[in-house]
């Protein structure tokens, strides 16, 4: 399986200098376009494995909903060209320490799975109804707890959101 | 597959690129002329029988404007955006299933650039990337009429774009499969999904208007607002890829909608056979053709008769009315389905057997 490895090994050199350069550049709106990369790179990695779905989904989610809400802020807030100030913070170490952290869980998860094979096992790709009858019954409980996190903060970010004092819904006045 | 098939997928690949091109031609012009007629104006009349070539003329002054980039402007993102806008458009078009598929001698010909398990994803996945054509022109022109478009553009397609997903999913659910060849065949069985699924498909057709930016949706380039919103900065051939992406768009959400809702290339076979030769794949085409072409005319039906929204109004309409509504229809017809299934309900709307 020389084409496979070839392609992973593309795939992931774009994304590690993506991954470098989205922490590295000056510019906000460059920064959310090396992230659209990364998760390019993790789509075609989905692909590469015959998860035809879920590197899809992943496409429309993180490309077409999260990034482009990130541009969205950006533009309504900070939309400056060319280098912006006060990007860093004294945060580093700390997330240093989430990112090692991060790479050494998924790395032993990988490695307890695969062991030392470098070989790409493709199996047949899973079809959709499959996915989510899998879903529906083996997965059910993950699967709701998923949504019942998304659903809180879904509410937390109303509550957050949301002021209540009168002199602020005299300002939205205009909508009848 | 050996390189025969790939020859023929190749020719149907640039056969459908150009007929893209030509409607989109006589769409520009349909827009100016027909829009003329329905205000009794004359429109374009100078350039070649009923004006037709006035679009080639425009074609041909924009291919030889200088091409430049602002000083204000980011470079490299300013270069690829019309890319990003122009590329999207078309991959959306290589899974819509133009008639059924055919064979000449033992090889089969497809009427349909590429078959997908996951066909209706694709288009969404294409029509969210596109997104960033608008976005990233209206960033990196440095200018501020084309920011606020920007603006305006994303909020506006991350709203139109839930609708249009929740617009999707009953007919997925109907159909039990998300290939579009899958869904066309399904309705070729029973019935056009447009008989019980009228509302989502009013809702997709709107929503496909708010993405494609056209009027009464059009608040991303209102002009007398935003000169031209995100592409005011824009000339020339890049000025002309945003142009051609817009129609495309056009061409790509009244054939989707053709697919899904209006049963595709199904419709009566009149006659099978013209002097001995089988032309019942042509008919599929001209029916596909017919109704797609019916969606377009109402596009710029929709263009001339109606006026822009306010945007607190696109706002309440899209969140507040179409969601809500599309959620109640994305429930309603799992559980008809689910009672169909169970036998509680006679199976009157069939769903093919899973």
């Amino acid at each position: 399986m020389v084409g496979p490895n070839i392609a992973f090994w593309i795939i992931a050199l774009v994304m590690a200098y993506a991954g470098v350069r989205l922490v590295t550049t000056r510019n906000v709106v460059h920064a959310a376009l090396y992230l659209m990369i990364v998760l390019a790179g993790t789509a075609a990695i989905f692909l590469l494995l015959g998860a035809e779905f879920l590197g899809w989904t992943q496409v429309l989610v993180y490309i077409g909903a999260i990034v482009v809400l990130f541009l969205f802020g950006v533009m309504l807030t900070r939309a400056t060209y060319g280098e912006s100030k006060g990007l860093d913070n004294d945060q580093r170490v700390l997330a240093a320490t989430v990112a090692v952290i991060v790479f050494l869980v998924f790395a032993g998860a990988m490695w307890k799975a695969f062991g030392a094979s470098t070989e790409i096992v493709l199996e047949k790709s899973t079809t959709v109804s499959e996915l989510g009858r899998d879903l529906m019954t083996n997965w059910v409980l993950p699967f709701e707890a998923v949504s019942l996190v998304l659903l809180a903060s879904l509410i937390g970010a109303i509550t957050l959101a949301r002021r209540d004092d009168p002199e602020h819904v005299r300002d939205r006045g205009v909508e009848r | 597959m050996d390189w025969v098939d790939y020859l023929i997928r190749s020719v149907v690949a640039v056969v459908v690129f150009a007929a893209i091109l030509g409607t989109c031609t006589l769409l520009v012009w349909f827009e100016r002329r027909g829009a003329a007629w329905m205000q009794v104006r004359v429109g374009p009349n100078k350039a070649g029988p009923f004006g037709l070539l006035q679009t080639v003329a425009d074609a041909v002054k924009l291919l030889t404007k200088e091409v430049f980039v602002p000083d204000s402007a980011d470079p490299l993102v300013y270069r690829i955006a019309p890319l990003l806008s122009l590329l999207p458009a078309f991959l959306a078009l290589t899974i819509v299933p133009f008639g059924p598929g055919f064979h000449i001698g033992d090889r089969y010909v497809p009427m349909q650039i590429a078959d997908l398990n996951i066909g209706i994803l694709w288009l969404l996945c294409m029509s969210s990337i596109a997104v960033y054509g608008y976005i990233l022109a209206g960033w990196s022109s440095g200018s501020k009429y084309p920011l606020l478009g920007a603006v305006r553009q994303s909020a506006q397609v991350i709203s139109y774009e839930l609708v249009m997903s929740l617009a999707i999913i009953p007919v997925v659910i109907w159909a039990g499969t998300l290939s579009t060849s899958g869904i066309v065949e399904a309705q070729s069985r029973y019935h056009w999904y447009v008989v019980p699924l009228i509302v989502p498909a009013i809702a997709f057709f709107v929503s496909g208007i708010a993405e494609t930016n056209r009027p009464p949706f059009d608040l991303v380039e209102a002009e007398s607002e935003l000169v031209a919103g995100a592409i005011t900065e824009y000339g020339g051939v890049r000025f002309m890829m945003f142009f051609l992406a817009e129609y495309t768009n056009i061409i790509t959400i009244s054939a989707i909608t053709t697919t899904l809702f209006l049963g595709g290339w199904n419709g009566p076979i009149l006659f099978g056979t013209i002097a001995g030769w089988s032309v019942v794949p042509l008919w599929g085409l001209f029916w596909f053709l017919l109704k797609t072409g019916v969606l377009l005319f109402v596009f710029i039906w929709v263009r001339v008769s109606l006026p822009r929204l306010r945007y607190d109004q696109l706002m309440t309409f899209g969140w507040k009315i179409m969601i809500g509504v599309n959620v109640a229809v994305v429930l309603a017809v799992s559980f008809v389905i689910a009672l169909m299934e169970q036998g509680a309900l006679p199976m009157f709307w069939a769903p093919p057997g899973r």
